[in-house]
C-alpha cells in the first residue's frame, strides 16, 4: 500500500502556527503522513487537536492569521507550497474536493441548492444543461435527499441540518475528485443515511481509485471505512496504524482512553470513562509528552522528553515511552465485546 | 417522575408547516408539514430524547417550543401557561428559563462578536449583574465546557468545530435556565469531550433540576442520557416509551428499523439491517399512516386509516395498526 509512486498526497513535517496578540501559537506540530490512491486514511483525535487545521492547510484555506511555518505538502508529486493561488483554485475545482465541518461555510445562503450544485458541475464538465440537471437530481438522490426535484428550488436555510450536510457532500462528489478530504461529514446524519453516504464514498473510491482523507470522532465510522488511522493529540500524530492495529491493539494511552469513552449501546449503565483533565490549550507549553498531565501511566521521563517513535510492526507506530520496555498492553474495557478481530 | 405532579411542559397538537415554492400559476399552495401534531408532556427534571431520520422535524419541534417559530396549530404550555399568550414581562422571564443549544453552532454565533462578548450579552440583557460579576460568570461558563479564559478574546471562526459547539452550550447555560432544547448538542464532539459534556448535563440536572429535550441521531447517546424517548416520523409521533422499554421492546416498525441500524464496533463486519421500502413520496399519504409507503409490515387498511395514538402499556405509546 505504501508504494511511493502510488502516493497521492504526502504531508511532510508540517507545522502550522497562528498569530495572536500574545504571539504565535502552534496548532500543528511536525506531522508526516501519506494517502495513497484508493486508500482511506482516518484522522481521529480530541477536539482542538488540529485535525481541521491540517485539512484546511492542504487546501490552502487557512484563515488569515494561520501560516504553514515548516514542511511540505505534495499532491501527485507536486509541491503545493509552490503553487500560485490560481493554480490552487484549479486543483480545488478539479482534483481535490473538501467536505467542510460546518456546512454553512461551504453553502451560499443567497442561492438555491440546485443552482449551487449546477454551478460546480458546469464548471468542470462539458455536460449540456439538460444532462447537468439530470446529474444534479441523481446526486441528490444518491445522498438520500427525498423529492430532489422540489428540494433544488430551496435555499440552504430551508433545509434541515442533515440535508444541508448532504447537499455539501453531493457538491464535493460531483466532479469525481482524485482526493476527497472530508471533515466530520456525517455528524448530523442518522446511521441509515450515514451508511448510505459511506457506501457512496466507498464506491467512488473503488471506481475511480480516489484517495480519501477522513476526519471523524465516530469510532464506528472508522471501523467501517478506514484502511489506516492516524491518532492526533495536541497537534501531533501519536499513533498510526491499520484499523486492526489501532482499534484492536491500541498502544497509546490516549487511544485507549478514546476507545473507553465511547458509549456502549449494549451497556447503557456502564459509566462513561472520559479521559480526566482537559486537552492542552495551544498556549500551554507542555514539556515531554503532551499527554503526560492526563496519562495514568505517566513515568518520570514522560515529563522530560518527547517520546520517540516506536515501531510495533511495519505499519503500526506509536509515540509513547511505555514502549521502551515494550510490556504495556491496552486496557480497553469490554474489549472482547467491542472488538472481534478474527 | 412523581405521578401527580404537573408537567413542566405540555404540548397539545403542535403543528408547524412551511409553504413550498412552486412555479405553477395556480394559487394552490403545497406545504411541508415539518411538525404535524405533537402531543406530549415533559416532566420537570426529565430528559426526553427525540430521534428520527434527518428532516423529520426534530429541530423544528425544538424551535417551535421555544417560540423561535410561530406554530400553526396547537399550544405549548410552560408551567401551565400558554407561552404564546403571556405578558411582555413574563415573556422575558420565559426567554431566560427556556434555552436552545443549536444544531449549527456557526450559524448561531455572530461572526463579528468575540466569544466573551457573546457569552456576556445575555447576562447584560437579562440580569443586573455588575461588570465584574459578569466577567466571573463568563469565565466560569468557559471552564465548565472545558475552554479557558483566553478563549473569550477570540472570534467564532478561530475555534475548532467542537470548541464552537461548546460555546453554544456555554451560552445556553448562561442564564441558569430550567429547560434546554439540546439539538445535536454533542454531535460534533469527540467521544472523550462528549462524555464530559454529557456528565455536565447530568450534574446540572441533579443540582439545578434541569429538564432537557435532547435531540440526537446518535442512538447510543440517546439511550444513555434519556429517561423517555420519542420517535418521530415525518413530523408525526411514531412511538414514545421509557428508554429501556423502547430499546428492548420496540413496537413500531420504524423504531425497529432504526434500532437495527445501530452500527457495531466490530472491525470489518457489518450488521444485517432491516430495510425500508424506497419511495418517492415526500410527505406520505394524507389519508393513512404516514409511514405506510415505506413500511415492511403495511396492510391495506394502513393506506386508508390513520393509526391511533395508543397506550399499549403504561407509559408506552405507539401509532401503528399492526401492533
Ligand atoms: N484562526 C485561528 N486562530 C487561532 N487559533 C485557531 C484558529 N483556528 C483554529 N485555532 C485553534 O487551533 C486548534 C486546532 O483546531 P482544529 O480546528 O484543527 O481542531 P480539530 O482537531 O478539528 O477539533 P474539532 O474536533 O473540535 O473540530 C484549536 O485549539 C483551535 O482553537
Ligand atoms: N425555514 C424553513 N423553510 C422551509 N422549510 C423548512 C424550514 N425549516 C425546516 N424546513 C423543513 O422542515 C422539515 C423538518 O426540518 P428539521 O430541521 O426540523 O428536521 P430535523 O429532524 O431537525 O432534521 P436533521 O436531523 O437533518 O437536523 C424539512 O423538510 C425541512 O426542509
Ligand atoms: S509517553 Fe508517558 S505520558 Fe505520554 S502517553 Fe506514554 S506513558 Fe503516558
Ligand atoms: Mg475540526
Ligand atoms: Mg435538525
Amino acid at each position: 500500500m505504501q508504494n511511493s509512486n502510488e502516493n497521492l498526497l504526502r504531508v511532510e513535517e508540517l507545522k502550522i502556527e497562528f498569530s495572536s496578540s500574545k504571539g504565535p501559537t502552534r496548532a500543528v506540530n511536525d506531522i508526516t503522513f501519506n494517502v495513497s490512491k484508493g486508500e482511506t486514511v482516518c484522522i481521529v483525535g480530541e477536539s482542538g487537536s488540529g485535525k481541521s487545521i491540517t485539512l484546511l492547510s492542504i487546501m490552502k484555506l487557512l484563515s488569515k492569521n494561520g501560516e504553514i511555518t515548516n514542511g511540505n505538502i505534495h499532491f501527485q508529486g507536486n509541491n503545493m507550497r509552490n503553487l500560485s493561488n490560481k493554480q490552487m483554485r484549479k486543483i480545488r475545482n478539479q482534483e481535490i474536493s473538501m467536505i467542510f465541518q460546518d456546512p454553512m461555510t461551504a453553502l451560499n445562503p443567497v442561492f438555491t441548492i440546485g443552482y449551487q450544485i449546477t454551478e460546480t458541475i458546469l464548471n468542470h464538465s462539458g455536460l449540456s444543461k439538460k444532462a447537468t440537471h439530470e446529474r444534479v437530481i441523481e446526486l441528490l438522490t444518491l445522498v438520500g435527499i427525498p423529492a430532489p426535484k422540489q428540494r433544488i428550488k430551496q435555499y440552504p436555510h430551508e433545509l434541515s441540518g442533515g440535508m444541508r450536510q448532504r447537499v455539501m457532500i453531493a457538491i464535493a462528489l460531483s466532479n469525481n475528485p482524485k482526493l476527497l478530504i472530508a471533515d466530520e461529514p456525517t455528524t448530523a446524519l442518522d446511521v441509515t443515511i450515514q451508511s448510505q453516504i459511506l457506501d457512496l464514498i466507498q464506491d467512488l473510491k473503488e471506481k475511480f481509485n480516489m484517495g480519501v482523507l477522513f476526519v471523524t470522532h465516530d469510532m464506528s465510522v472508522v471501523t467501517e471505512i478506514a484502511d489506516r488511522i492516524l491518532v492526533m493529540y495536541g497537534g501531533k500524530i501519536v499513533e498510526e496504524g491499520t484499523v486492526e492495529d489501532v482499534m484492536v491493539n491500541p498502544k497509546h494511552p490516549y487511544t485507549e482512553g478514546l476507545l473507553n469513552s465511547v458509549p456502549d449501546i449494549n451497556r447503557p449503565d456502564r459509566p462513561l470513562e472520559p479521559i480526566p483533565g482537559s486537552p492542552p490549550s495551544l498556549d500551554d507549553d507542555i514539556p515531554g509528552c503532551h499527554f503526560h498531565p492526563r496519562c495514568k501511566y505517566a513515568m518520570e521521563e514522560c515529563s522530560i522528553e518527547y517520546p520517540s517513535t516506536f515501531t510495533i510492526d511495519s505499519d503500526h507506530h506509536v509515540n509513547c515511552w511505555l514502549q521502551k520496555t515494550g510490556e504495556w498492553s491496552h486496557h480497553v474495557s469490554e474489549s472482547e465485546v467491542l472488538y472481534d478481530s478474527q | 417522575m412523581i405521578a401527580n405532579e404537573r408537567p413542566l411542559l405540555e404540548l397539545e397538537g403542535v403543528k408547524k408547516s412551511y409553504p413550498i415554492k412552486r412555479k405553477s400559476l395556480t394559487f394552490k399552495k403545497d406545504y411541508i408539514h415539518a411538525v404535524n401534531g405533537i402531543t406530549l408532556d415533559i416532566m420537570a427534571r426529565e430528559t426526553l430524547g427525540v430521534v428520527g431520520e434527518s428532516g423529520c422535524g426534530k429541530s423544528t419541534l425544538g424551535r417551535t417550543i421555544l417560540q423561535l417559530e410561530t406554530l400553526n396549530e396547537g399550544s405549548v404550555k410552560f408551567k401551565s401557561q400558554d407561552v404564546s399568550k403571556v405578558s411582555k414581562a413574563k415573556k422575558m422571564q420565559l426567554k431566560r428559563d427556556m434555552q436552545m443549544i443549536f444544531q449549527d453552532p456557526y450559524a448561531s454565533l455572530d461572526p463579528r462578536q468575540k466569544v466573551g462578548r457573546a457569552l456576556e450579552e445575555p447576562l447584560l440583557i437579562h440580569t443586573k449583574k455588575t461588570k465584574s460579576e459578569r466577567q466571573t460568570k463568563v469565565n466560569q461558563l468557559l471552564k465548565e465546557v472545558d475552554l479557558t479564559e483566553e478563549h473569550a478574546e477570540r472570534y467564532p471562526h478561530q475555534f475548532s468545530g467542537g470548541q464552537r459547539q461548546r460555546i453554544g452550550i456555554a451560552r445556553a447555560l448562561a442564564l441558569d435556565p430550567q429547560f434546554i432544547v439540546c439539538d445535536e448538542a454533542v454531535s460534533a464532539l469527540d467521544v472523550s469531550v462528549q462524555a464530559q459534556v454529557i456528565q455536565l448535563f447530568q450534574s446540572l440536572q441533579e443540582n439545578h433540576d434541569l429538564t432537557y429535550l435532547f435531540i440526537s441521531h446518535d442512538l447510543s447517546v440517546i439511550r444513555y442520557i434519556s429517561d423517555r424517548i420519542l420517535v418521530m416520523y415525518l413530523g408525526n409521533m411514531a412511538e414514545l416509551a421509557p428508554a429501556n422499554v423502547l430499546y428492548n421492546y420496540p413496537k413500531h416498525p420504524y423504531t425497529k428499523t432504526l434500532l437495527s441500524a445501530i452500527p457495531s464496533f466490530t472491525v470489518n463486519e457489518r450488521k444485517e439491517r432491516l430495510k425500508l421500502k424506497d419511495t418517492d413520496e415526500k410527505n406520505g399519504p394524507v389519508t393513512g399512516c404516514p409511514f405506510e409507503p415505506r413500511c415492511p409490515m403495511a396492510k391495506d387498511h394502513c393506506k386508508t386509516l390513520i393509526p391511533e395514538w395508543r397506550e399499549i402499556n403504561p407509559g408506552h405509546f405507539v401509532a401503528c395498526h399492526e401492533v
